[in-house]
C-alpha cells in the first residue's frame, strides 16, 4: 500500500511549551488509522497541522506527495475536516450548508444523495442547531464529503454521543472505509479503536510512543508476561445497556 | 465570484431568519422615526404656547399689535409680567415657552410715514421645535400687519437664540434615523455576526476548505450592503407615504452618500467583529461606538448646540458626515460638489478603518 500521509518530525511550539515534539509516522492509502492518547497528548494540535489549521514550527508533513507547508490550498482540496465541535452556519439549512460548501470546492454535489449516506434525507431543510448530537456528527461527515477527499479527519467522532449513536457512527465510518477513503481519527475509546483501526499511534506528551495494528500491540503486551488482575467478564454493562435498549438510534 | 455571491446570498438569508436581528435592524429606526414624526408634525391647532408679551413702546399702534396678539388661540399669556427680566425669569422656571417683546422704538412712523419696528421673540435655546412654531405663529401676525399697512413689509421679526430654519423637523428626523438606521447594519448586523460565526467555529471549518477570505468578506460586505438599502428604502418610503416627505436634492446624490455611508458602516463593523474574540467584546466595543455616535454625531443634541470645541472634534467622527451630508440633500438640497468635505471625511475614516481590519482580523 502506497503511504498518503507522510509525517516527519512535526513539532508544535507555543512560548515555552512544546505539545508536538519531533512526531514522525505514515499513514496508508485506505487505512484507518487511530491516533490515541490522553487528553493534551499532542493528538488534536497533530491533525491540525497537516489540515492546514495550524503552522508548522518543525519538521515537514504531505498529503498524497503534496507539501502541507508548501502549498496548503492543495492540500485542502483533497481531505475532509470533522471537527470536535460540530461547526455550521445557524439559520441555514443542512442543502443550503452542503450546496454553499459545493460552491467552495468548485464540485457539485447531490445533496440527497450525500444525506442519505449519513442518514439525514428527513433533515435536509432542517437548520443544524436543531439536530442531536449524533445527528451533528453525522452532518459534519457529511460535510467532509463533499469534495470526496483522498483523506478524511476525524477528530473524537463519538465523544459525547450515546451508545447507540456511538455504534451507528462505527457502522458509517466502516462503509467509508470500504469505498476507500483514507480515515485519521483520534479518539479516547479504546474499544473503538481496536474495532475500527487498521493502525494506531498512541500519543502522550507531545511523541508517539507506540505505533502497529491493535492486535499486534496486544500480542506483544501479553509476550511481555503481561496479566490482567481480574478475569475478564464475558459482558460489561454497556452490553447490558445496548441488551436492553436496542440499537435503534434515537432522535 | 460564483462562491462569494453565495455566500452573500447564505448570510443575507440568515439575517432574515433570525426575528432578534430583523427587529434591531428594521424595527428600532422605524419605530423612532414614527413616534418623533408624530409629534414634530402635529396639527398647530392642538398646539397651545405659553407665552409673554412685554409691550415697551408707548405707542398707539404697539398696543393695537398686543392686542392682535392676545387674540390669537394658540398663545396663550398664564401670567402677566411687566418687565422682560422678569419674563426671562418665568421662562428659566418652565412657566412659559417665550417672550415675545415690543422694543421702545415699536410702532414709530418710518420715512415713508408708516408705522414699524422689529418684534423680539425669546425662546429657550434647548427647545428648538417650540422656536419653530412660536416664529411660525408671529410670522403670521407680523404678514396679515404688513398687508395692511402697505407694500412695504414695516414689521419685521427677529427670532433670537436660535437659527431659524425652513426645513421641516421631520425631514431633519428622517436623515438622522436612516443615518443611524445605516451605522446599526454595521454595528449590530455585521459586527456580531462575525464572533458569532468564531463561536461556533464554523470559520474555522471554512479554514479547513479552500474559500478564501476574500470572498468571505465580499459575500459578507455584500449582503450587509443590501440589508442597508433595503433599511433605507423601507425609511424613506414610510417617511415618505406616513408624512409625506420629500427629498429636496438628487436622489443620485443622496445614493452616493447612502452608498459611501453603508461602506463606511459595514466595514467599521467588519473591524469590530473582526477584532473581538467574543460577542461580549463585539457588543461591548459597538455600544461604545453607537452610543458615543449619538451622542456626539447630532443625534441626542443638536451638534449647533455644542460649543466650538466639540463642534469641531465632532465634525470628524464618522457618523457625522453622514448625518450632515443626507440632512443637507433632503431638507436644502444641496448637491455632492457641496459636500466634498463631508465626503472626504468618510473616505478616510473608510481607508483607516479597512487598514486596522486587515491588520486585527482573528479567525479564532
Amino acid at each position: 500500500m502506497v503511504d498518503i500521509i507522510r509525517a516527519e518530525n512535526l513539532t508544535k511550539r507555543y512560548g515555552r511549551k512544546t505539545p508536538v515534539k519531533d512526531v514522525s509516522f505514515t499513514v496508508r492509502e485506505g487505512e484507518v488509522f487511530g491516533i490515541l492518547g490522553p487528553n493534551g497528548a499532542g493528538k488534536t494540535t497533530t491533525l491540525e497541522m497537516i489540515e492546514t489549521l495550524r503552522t508548522i514550527d518543525g519538521g515537514t508533513v504531505t498529503v498524497d506527495g503534496i507539501d502541507v507547508v508548501k502549498n496548503p490550498k492543495a492540500v485542502k482540496k483533497i481531505i475532509g475536516v470533522q471537527m470536535q465541535s460540530s461547526a455550521f452556519y445557524e439559520k441555514v439549512n443542512l442543502r443550503e450548508q452542503l450546496q454553499l460548501l459545493a460552491a467552495i470546492y468548485g464540485v457539485s454535489v447531490d445533496v440527497t444523495q450525500l444525506l442519505s449516506e449519513v442518514e439525514l434525507t428527513e433533515k435536509a431543510n432542517e437548520y443544524p442547531e436543531k439536530l442531536s448530537g449524533g445527528q451533528k456528527q453525522r452532518f459534519s461527515i457529511a460535510s467532509a464529503l463533499v469534495n470526496q477527499p483522498r483523506v478524511l479527519f476525524l477528530d473524537e467522532p463519538t465523544t459525547g454521543l450515546d451508545p447507540q449513536a456511538r455504534r451507528n457512527m462505527w457502522d458509517l465510518i466502516k462503509r467509508l472505509q470500504k469505498r476507500n477513503i483514507t480515515i485519521v481519527l483520534t479518539t479516547h475509546y479504546m474499544e473503538e479503536a481496536q474495532m475500527l483501526c487498521d493502525r494506531v499511534a498512541i500519543m502522550d506528551d507531545g511523541k508517539i510512543i507506540v505505533m502497529d495494528k491493535p492486535r499486534k500491540l496486544i500480542k506483544n503486551l501479553l509476550d511481555s508476561g503481561f496479566k490482567k488482575k481480574e478475569v475478564v467478564q464475558q459482558a460489561d454493562l454497556e452490553d447490558v445497556f445496548i441488551n436492553l435498549t436496542g440499537k435503534t438510534l434515537r432522535k | 465570484m460564483k462562491t462569494a455571491l453565495l455566500y452573500a446570498r447564505i448570510q443575507f438569508l440568515r439575517v432574515f431568519r433570525d426575528p432578534i436581528t430583523l427587529i434591531v435592524l428594521f424595527s428600532i429606526p422605524l419605530i423612532l422615526l414614527l413616534v418623533f414624526g408624530s409629534f414634530t408634525t402635529r396639527d398647530t391647532d392642538d398646539i397651545s404656547l405659553k407665552v409673554a408679551v412685554i409691550n415697551n413702546s408707548n405707542e398707539e399702534f404697539a398696543a393695537q399689535f398686543k392686542r392682535n396678539i392676545d387674540q390669537v388661540k394658540v398663545l396663550n399669556q398664564p401670567e402677566t409680567t411687566a418687565s422682560l427680566n422678569g419674563a426671562k425669569e418665568l421662562m428659566k422656571s418652565g412657566q412659559i415657552d417665550g417672550i415675545i417683546e415690543l422694543p421702545k422704538e415699536f410702532g414709530k412712523t418710518n420715512e415713508n410715514g408708516v408705522p414699524s419696528g422689529r418684534v423680539n421673540v425669546v425662546v429657550d435655546q434647548s427647545d428648538l421645535s417650540t422656536g419653530d412654531i412660536l416664529m411660525g405663529v408671529m410670522g403670521g401676525i407680523a404678514e396679515s400687519t404688513n398687508a395692511a399697512l402697505g407694500s412695504q413689509p414695516p414689521i419685521q421679526l427677529e427670532q433670537q437664540s436660535i437659527r431659524g430654519t425652513n426645513a421641516r423637523m421631520f425631514d431633519n428626523f428622517y436623515a438622522m434615523f436612516t443615518a443611524m438606521a445605516i451605522m446599526m447594519v454595521g454595528i449590530f448586523g455585521v459586527a456580531s455576526a462575525i464572533p458569532a460565526d468564531k463561536k461556533s467555529g464554523v470559520l474555522r471549518r471554512m479554514r479547513v476548505t479552500p474559500l478564501r477570505s476574500s470572498q468571505m468578506i465580499t459575500g459578507l460586505v455584500l449582503a450587509y450592503f443590501i440589508v442597508t438599502v433595503l433599511s433605507v428604502v423601507m425609511m424613506t418610503a414610510f417617511a415618505g407615504l406616513v408624512f409625506n416627505m420629500k427629498i429636496q436634492g438628487s436622489i443620485f446624490d443622496f445614493g452616493v452618500f447612502v452608498f459611501v455611508g453603508a461602506a463606511l458602516m459595514i466595514a467599521l463593523g467588519v473591524m469590530v467583529g473582526g477584532w473581538a474574540r467574543n460577542t461580549t467584546q463585539s457588543d461591548i466595543y459597538g455600544q461604545i461606538i453607537f452610543l458615543g455616535s449619538l451622542a456626539f454625531s447630532g443625534l441626542w443634541v443638536p451638534r449647533a448646540l455644542m460649543p466650538e470645541w466639540l463642534q469641531g472634534i465632532t465634525t470628524y467622527l464618522p457618523l457625522t458626515p453622514l448625518i450632515e451630508g443626507m440632512q443637507r440633500i433632503v431638507t436644502e438640497g444641496a448637491d455632492l460638489a457641496s459636500l466634498g468635505l463631508q465626503l472626504a471625511i468618510m473616505g478616510a475614516w473608510l481607508v483607516v478603518i479597512f487598514l486596522i481590519s486587515i491588520k486585527t482580523f482573528r479567525w479564532e
